[in-house]
């Protein structure tokens, strides 16, 4: 990454055991390619605010969503919600993803666990107890906006 | 066992003051010559070597005079003293003090402690043990408030931001630093001294005995410099009132009631409930 | 990877000393005073910062004005040791250079600065009181009191960086938190930890300390060498029960044992910041009134009319305390007396 990320004092999503306010993988702008944007989240705002395409490992969509709200979902997921946080739950109770919103005095911290796979089937993502990370050989863009102002 | 004490001479405290619009220099006697908390390091020094046996010896760096806190240690009890004393180890801050301390303490036999004073609010910043620690690459603690010998362990205690430690040192020699301990300096009695002066050795030490080049001694070496005295800014406009006792109580009780809601009811209410009458 | 481009203007940094956060404040001090130091030197004041799972305090420094937090994470640094502590901060300094360096005056502080200063071959001015910029070289200047307090001496570091400082808490005032604020965060490779570790640790208790709320206290009566005795003291004990306040003291006091240690008012004891503070026979040594320059109104009561505790206070009495204390305590007792009487007659109604 060229820019060391920003980081928000109120909120922030755990990335590769990084802080980061607001986090871009993958290609929105192609409309069949993965995505998943976890989009900066100021006081009053829902947390997470997610967006995202998501693949299962045959390479078939299993839904979008566009900060938080579900517009695609060919095999009805739901968002269901769990202790601290929430999670995409297929229909026999499989979560793709699980989040969990860790609250401190003063702010908030979003750990994303599961697994998220391209278009192509190929793993992409994988969360865990520190955070999400890149799968070893994922070749997909990240993109942080700069810290604003000096 | 081997101890070593670094001592620091506390000047007959002289204290520049303005009077009448020129600087001046007001003295303030000491007892002693030797900082509160030295004295405890120096004390700490002598029971281990009645416990342990051994020597111990006092290092100062200073002007010539400081050898007069040096005897005083020696008629204290302590076993050898040495002095660094050289016109280019003047204007030393920590940074150069320690770098000298450091090299006389390489040049002697090799101890098993260093024992300093720790910092104080009132005098020196008590930086010297750990920097010292620093340049001779070795462990320091501070704030010791006990040392304790357990068969062949030397174990300390020490309390740090509201916590008690215990700590055994697997390494020697370690820099101690001391706050203050259980119990008192032990006087000094008379034919101490006599020895103080006759008997044991006090050597000196230059700039050129310790293999140092100027640049790294005295202000040559220091980082820091000082630029100026000031008296503290007066911070507020004091109304100051004298000779009347009786007024200053009833300005005070004004004072009181404004800021705390007091009425002439007495005790503190809000002023709501029980207005004062006027 | 460490990013390793150093910024362009050296920047001014604040140890992140995070140990018991919430109580523990002296970090958000220093970033508020080195905001206004960055400012005067046209860079940014940063955060160094060390430790295991730390990302609730990067948070916090940027909500409490941090521009750049540096950053070095690994199990291994989950505990405040001097010596690795030391080395971590060593390199981070050494990769990014910034041209001042502040570290809280806790008792780690005090014994970890030093440390890192000669590591360094660096100046380091302890206990500053106040840090400013001289605007006609940028240098930091540095102030701390000298001669048992009664002055205050300024130093600069000409040449070395960077400039170090230790400074206690309560000396500067920290920012409001902003949940808006943003930074960039510099994530530094750890340093290793050092094999065969010479000093073990075998036991570490929490000090037992008497519950003492001398520091949220409203008002606080004080006295000094001048209270003389016990006695002078337990007309401290009588005024402060008069007015729902806290008995605090002087160093001298303690030493003394007119007070205990917990409620000792000084650099190396409690800061206070009361409405009202009532101070007896306290001189007025720097780190005295260091301690209480938050209070909002100060009355004291000195018998040297030169004395500098004069200098603090809003409303000063030369006088001898034992003279003015038993006529407030008779004053405030009779205001009472009468109280009572007519609290009595209305409930009688």
């Amino acid at each position: 990454m060229p820019n060391p990320p920003a980081v928000s004092a109120y909120h922030n999503y755990l990335v590769e055991g990084r802080l980061h306010m607001e986090l871009l993988v993958g290609r929105p702008e192609q409309p069949h390619a993965f995505y998943l944007w976890l989009h900066r989240v100021r006081p009053g705002d829902p947390i997470p605010l997610l967006s995202g395409r998501f693949y299962g490992k045959e390479g078939e969509l299993l839904l979008e969503m566009e900060r938080n709200d579900l517009i695609q979902n060919p095999y009805g997921f739901s968002r269901i919600e769990t202790r601290g946080g929430w999670a995409l739950m297929d229909t026999s109770l499989q979560s793709i993803l699980a989040v969990e919103v860790r609250a401190f005095p003063n702010g908030f911290l979003t750990v994303l666990r599961g697994e998220l796979f391209d278009a192509t089937g190929k793993r992409v993502l994988r969360g865990g107890d520190d955070g999400l990370r890149v799968w070893r050989n994922a070749s997909v863009p990240f993109w942080s906006p700069p810290p604003e102002g000096r | 066992m081997r101890i070593l004490v670094c001592i620091k001479q506390v000047p007959v405290m002289a204290v520049p003051c303005l009077v009448q619009g020129r600087w001046t220099l007001q003295r303030e006697g000491l007892e002693g010559q030797i900082s509160e908390h030295d004295l405890q390091a120096l004390e700490a020094a002598l029971r281990l070597r009645e416990a342990r046996d051994g020597e111990v010896i006092v290092l100062t760096m200073g002007p010539p005079h400081a050898e007069e806190a040096l005897r005083e240690a020696l008629a204290r009890g302590a076993d050898r003293a040495l002095l660094l004393s050289d016109p280019a180890f003047a204007g030393a801050d920590t940074l150069a003090t320690s770098t000298t301390l450091a090299q006389a303490i390489r040049r002697l036999e090799s101890p098993d402690l260093i024992l300093c004073g720790a910092r104080t609010s009132d005098s020196g910043t008590g930086q010297v043990g750990p920097q010292l620690a620093e340049d001779l690459g070795i462990p320091h603690v501070a704030y010791v408030e006990e040392v304790l010998l357990e068969g062949n362990s030397i174990l300390v205690r020490r309390t740090v931001d509201r916590f008690r430690e215990t700590i055994r040192l697997r390494r020697l020699p370690t820099v101690l630093t001391f706050l203050r301990i259980p119990n008192p300096p032990r006087q000094v009695p008379l034919h101490r001294i006599h020895e103080a002066f006759d008997v044991k050795p006090l050597e000196r030490w230059g700039l050129r005995k310790l293999g140092l080049s100027p640049d790294q001694v005295g202000a040559a070496g220091s980082a820091t410099r000082v630029i100026g005295f000031r008296e503290p800014p007066a911070q507020r406009k004091a109304r100051v009132l004298r000779d009347d006792p009786d007024r200053a109580v009833e300005e005070i009780l004004q004072a009181l009631d404004s800021r705390l809601l007091l009425n002439v009811q007495g005790g503190i209410h809000d002023r709501a409930h029980n207005p004062p009458e006027s | 990877m460490t990013e390793r481009t150093t910024p362009p203007n050296p920047e001014v940094w604040v140890f992140g000393d995070h140990r018991d956060y919430f109580k523990n404040r002296v970090t958000l001090e220093l970033l508020a005073h080195g905001r206004s130091l960055a400012e005067a030197l046209d860079t940014r004041c940063a955060v160094a910062v060390l430790g295991h799972r730390i990302e609730t305090y990067i948070m916090e420094y940027i909500a409490h004005g941090a521009q750049a937090v540096y950053a070095m994470t690994a199990p291994h640094l989950a505990h405040f040791k001097v010596t690795t502590y030391a080395r971590a901060l060593v390199e981070m300094v050494r990769i990014y250079r910034p041209s001042v360096l502040l570290i809280g005056g806790t008792d780690f502080g005090m014994e970890f600065a030093p440390r890192v200063a000669k590591q360094l071959e660096t100046g380091l001015s302890a206990d500053c009181v106040e840090l400013r910029v001289d605007p006609t070289n940028g240098a930091l200047v540095q102030t701390a009191p000298a001669f048992g307090g009664r002055l205050l001496v300024d130093v600069i570091t000409p040449d070395r960086r960077p400039q170090m400082a230790t400074v206690r808490p309560g000396i500067f005032q920290e920012r409001p938190h902003d949940p808006e604020a943003t930074a960039p965060v510099f994530y530094v490779d750890p340093v290793p930890l050092e094999e065969n570790d010479p000093l073990e640790v075998l036991e570490v208790e929490p000090l037992q300390e008497e519950e003492c709320s001398l520091e949220e206290a409203q008002v606080v009566v004080s006295g000094g060498r001048g209270m003389g005795s016990d006695q002078g003291f337990s007309l401290l004990h009588r005024l402060a029960r008069l007015l729902g306040g806290e008995v605090g003291g002087t160093r001298p006091a303690v030493i003394q044992g007119w007070i205990p240690k917990e409620r000792m008012i000084g650099q190396t004891g409690r800061a206070v910041r009361p409405k009202v503070l009532l101070t007896f026979g306290t001189s007025g040594a720097l780190q005295y009134t260091a301690a209480i320059r938050r209070t909002e109104f100060i009355i004291a009561v000195d018998r040297d009319p030169d004395a500098p505790i004069f200098r603090t206070a809003d409303l000063g009495v030369v006088g001898d305390a034992l003279d003015i204390l038993p006529r407030l305590i008779r004053a405030l007792e009779a205001r009472k007396g009468t109280k009572e009487v007519s609290d009595a007659e209305s409930a009688r109604g």
